[in-house]
C-alpha cells in the first residue's frame, strides 16, 4: 500500500497546468473518437451487408456455386429447386429473385441505382411483416413496394406515400407506380431498395428466362437438423449448386466485402491513422513534459529514486490520459454513430466489444509512447546535476 | 571526535579521470580524506579544481575509478548502480541550483526527500508531513507550507531545498554553495541548523562554499587545488 502513501507525482504534474492537460485530452480523445468513426464504419458496412439475409423467411440458403455477393448474384433455374421439395425434413421452399435496376427521379430526371428483390406474394422469401400486410398491395399489376431506408435521391416516395398519395417512376424504361413502403436497410448493392412480385419483376426484366432465379430459401420441418439436411441436400443438388445456412450466407456477405473490397484496408488505415495521432500527442506531450523537468528528473535519481520510479510516472500519466480521455471520447462517439446512422442508414452501433477494444489498444499506445518519451529519463546521469 | 566509532567517509589514494583516450583528463590526484560522524568539513578551491567531482563521488552519484573510497563502511569503487542509489538514500544533497518540482508545492517537495526513505514511506501521510511541516518551520518558512515554488523567492526556495535534504536526518549531508542564494540572516540560520545537525544527529557534513562568514562553522577546511588536496 506504499503506493497511497506516496504523493501522486503524475497527476499533480499534469493537474498542475490545466490547460496542457485539457489539450492533451482533447488531443487523445480527438484520436480516439477517430478510431471509433473508422470501426463504426466499417462494422456498419459489414453489418448492414447481412441485413437482406436475415430477412430471409427459412434456415438454409441454395445458391449457385458462382454466387458472389447479394447484389450481382448468378442464377440458376427454378426447377432446380423444386428438387429440393419432398425431401425429408425441409417443409418448403421460396425463390428469390434479384437483380438491378436504374430509377428514374421523376423530379430532378436523375437516375439510382435500384435493387428489385421478385417474391412470390403468396410464399414470400423474406419474412418483413409489411409483405404479408401488403399482400394485395404487393401483387397490383406494374407495382413496387419501396424501402423507406432508400437514399434521398430516389425523390420524396416516402413523404408522398404518407401523406396518402400516389407516386410513380420509370423503371428499365416501364412506367412503375409504388404501391406501398417497407423497412429494410440499404446495402452496398444499391442505393434504393425495391420489392415486388415474381409477375412484375418478370415485366421489369423481360430480357431474363422467367425460370431463372437467384438464391432459393429453404423451410424446415420442425425439429429437423438443419446442418444434416444441409449436407444431404449438398450431395444431391450436385456441384453447380450449394446449400448454406443463412447464418453462413451472412458470414459470406461480410467475407465478401472484407476480401474483395478496400474497405478493409481503408478502414484498417484509418484506424491506424486514428492511433498514431493519439500516439503521437501523448508522446509530444509526455517528452517535452521530460525535456522541461529534466534537471528535477535527474535531482530524483541523485535522492536515490530508481530508474524505474522515474520513468513510472511519466507511464502513469499516459495511463491517466489515456483514461481521462476515454470516456468523453465514447460518449461523443455514441452520439456521432447515431448522426452516421441516419445519414447513411447503416447499421452503425457501439458495441461493449467495440469499446474495450478501442480502450485496450490506447492504453496501450499511450504507455507505448509514454515509454518512448522516457528514452531521455533512461540515460540521465544524476551526477550532472551539480 | 569519537575515535570508537567508525568514520564515515574514507577515502585513500583517489584518482579519477574525465574522457578517454587522448582526451582523458585527471581531475582528482591521491586524494587522502577521513570524515568522522559529526564532523564538518569545507572544501574550498578555484572552480575547476575538482571539488564538485569529489562531492559527486562522495555523494554516490559517480562510481569511483581507482583507489578507495567508502562512505558508510561501503567501498564505492565498481559497486553497481543500484547499491549506489540506495546508499544517495542516506545522503542528503543541496545542490547549486534548488531543482524544485515546479508541481509540487513546499511540503510536497520536502516530502519527496522523505518518500524515497522506506522506512518514513512506512510511518504513512501524516507522519511524514508533520516532519515536513516542523523542516519547513525550522528554515523559517512555516507560512510558506502550501506555496509553490513559482511564488517563492530565490532564498526561500534554497531553504525548501535545504529542508528536502534534511528532512529524513540524513547521516551524511553534502552541500554545494548552500548559502549563495541567502540573505545574510537567513545564511547565519542554515549554518546553524547545520551545527545542530552536526551536534544532536551527529551528520558528517561536507560543504562547498565561498561564503568567508560561515568558515568558522566547519571542523576542518581543505582545499583543492587542480585534483589535489592540501590542509
Amino acid at each position: 500500500m506504499k503506493l497511497f502513501k506516496r504523493t501522486p507525482i503524475a497527476w499533480l504534474q499534469l493537474s498542475h497546468r490545466p490547460l496542457r492537460l485539457a489539450a492533451a485530452l482533447a488531443g487523445v480523445g480527438f484520436a480516439n473518437v477517430l478510431v471509433f468513426f473508422q470501426l463504426g464504419l466499417s462494422g456498419g458496412l459489414y453489418d448492414s451487408q447481412k441485413r437482406p439475409i436475415q430477412q430471409f423467411n427459412g434456415s438454409l440458403a441454395v445458391i449457385p456455386r458462382r454466387y458472389t455477393n447479394f447484389g450481382e448474384p448468378a442464377g440458376f433455374p427454378r426447377s432446380r429447386l423444386l428438387q429440393v421439395l419432398g425431401f425429408q425434413g425441409v417443409r418448403g421452399v421460396s425463390p428469390l429473385r434479384l437483380g438491378k435496376l436504374q430509377w428514374l427521379n421523376p423530379d430532378t430526371r436523375e437516375s439510382t441505382q435500384a435493387l428489385v428483390m421478385g417474391v412470390d406474394p403468396s410464399n414470400p422469401a423474406l419474412r418483413l411483416p409489411e409483405l404479408t400486410a401488403q399482400r394485395s398491395s404487393l401483387q397490383l399489376q406494374g407495382g413496387v413496394l419501396f424501402d423507406k431506408a432508400s437514399k434521398d435521391s430516389a425523390g420524396p416516395v416516402r413523404s408522398r406515400l404518407e401523406q396518402g398519395q400516389a407516386f410513380s417512376t420509370e423503371l428499365n424504361g416501364q412506367r412503375t407506380s409504388v404501391n406501398g413502403l417497407f423497412q429494410l436497410g440499404l446495402t452496398f448493392a444499391a442505393d434504393i431498395n425495391l420489392i415486388t412480385s415474381t409477375s412484375n419483376f418478370q415485366g421489369l426484366f423481360p430480357e431474363r428466362d422467367p425460370d431463372e432465379i437467384q438464391i432459393g430459401v429453404v423451410q424446415l420441418e420442425p425439429g429437423a437438423d438443419a446442418s444434416d439436411v444441409q449436407s444431404r441436400l449438398n450431395q444431391v443438388l450436385g456441384p453447380s449448386l450449394q446449400v448454406l445456412s443463412v447464418d453462413e450466407l451472412q458470414l459470406r456477405e461480410v467475407e465478401h466485402w472484407k476480401r474483395n473490397t478496400s474497405f478493409g484496408l481503408i478502414f484498417g488505415l484509418g484506424v491506424l491513422v486514428g492511433f498514431s495521432v493519439g500516439g503521437i500527442v501523448v508522446y509530444q506531450i509526455l517528452f517535452s513534459e521530460v525535456g522541461e523537468h529534466i534537471s528535477e528528473y535527474a535531482t530524483m535519481k541523485a535522492m536515490g529514486y530508481s530508474d524505474r520510479f522515474v520513468v513510472s510516472i511519466i507511464i502513469q500519466e499516459s495511463v491517466i490520459l489515456a483514461s481521462l480521455a476515454f470516456l468523453p471520447s465514447l460518449i461523443v462517439s455514441a452520439l456521432l454513430y447515431r448522426v452516421l446512422m441516419q445519414a447513411t442508414g447503416l447499421l452503425v452501433v457501439m458495441s461493449f466489444s467495440r469499446a474495450a477494444l478501442v480502450f485496450t489498444m490506447t492504453l496501450l499506445l499511450c504507455s507505448g509512447s509514454g515509454w518512448l518519451a522516457t528514452s531521455k529519463l533512461r540515460q540521465l546521469d544524476p551526477a550532472d546535476v551539480f | 571526535m569519537m575515535p570508537e566509532s567508525a568514520p564515515l567517509i574514507e577515502i585513500s589514494n583517489l584518482d579519477h579521470w574525465f574522457g578517454d583516450g587522448d582526451q582523458r583528463k585527471q581531475v582528482l590526484r591521491s586524494i587522502n580524506l577521513t570524515v568522522q560522524p559529526g564532523e564538518i568539513t569545507i572544501l574550498l578551491g578555484p572552480s575547476g579544481s575538482g571539488k564538485t567531482t569529489l562531492l559527486t563521488m562522495v555523494g554516490g552519484l559517480r562510481s569511483a575509478q581507482d583507489g578507495s573510497l567508502r562512505i558508510f563502511n561501503e567501498e564505492l569503487r565498481k559497486t553497481s548502480t543500484t547499491n549506489l542509489m540506495k546508499l544517495r538514500r542516506k545522503v542528503g544533497f543541496i545542490f547549486q541550483a534548488h531543482n524544485l518540482m515546479p508541481y509540487l508545492n513546499a511540503q510536497q517537495n520536502v516530502r519527496l526527500g522523505l518518500e524515497v526513505v522506506p522506512e518514513w514511506l512506512d510511518r504513512g501521510q501524516a507522519a511524514m508531513n508533520e516532519r515536513c511541516n516542523e523542516v519547513l518551520r525550522q528554515v523559517g518558512l512555516g507560512e510558506r507550507i502550501e506555496y509553490y515554488p513559482a511564488k517563492l523567492s530565490g532564498g526561500q526556495k534554497q531553504r525548501v531545498a535545504i529542508a528536502r535534504a534534511l528532512a529524513g536526518s540524513p547521516q551524511l549531508l553534502l552541500a554545494d554553495e548552500p548559502t549563495a542564494a541567502l540573505d545574510k540572516e537567513s545564511g547565519r540560520d542554515v549554518v546553524d541548523l547545520f551545527r545542530n545537525l552536526a551536534r544532536d544527529n551527529k551528520t558528517a557534513i561536507v560543504m562547498v562554499t565561498h561564503d568567508n562568514k560561515i568558515l568558522d562553522i566547519a571542523d576542518r577546511i581543505v582545499k583543492l587545488e587542480q585534483g589535489s588536496l592540501v590542509e
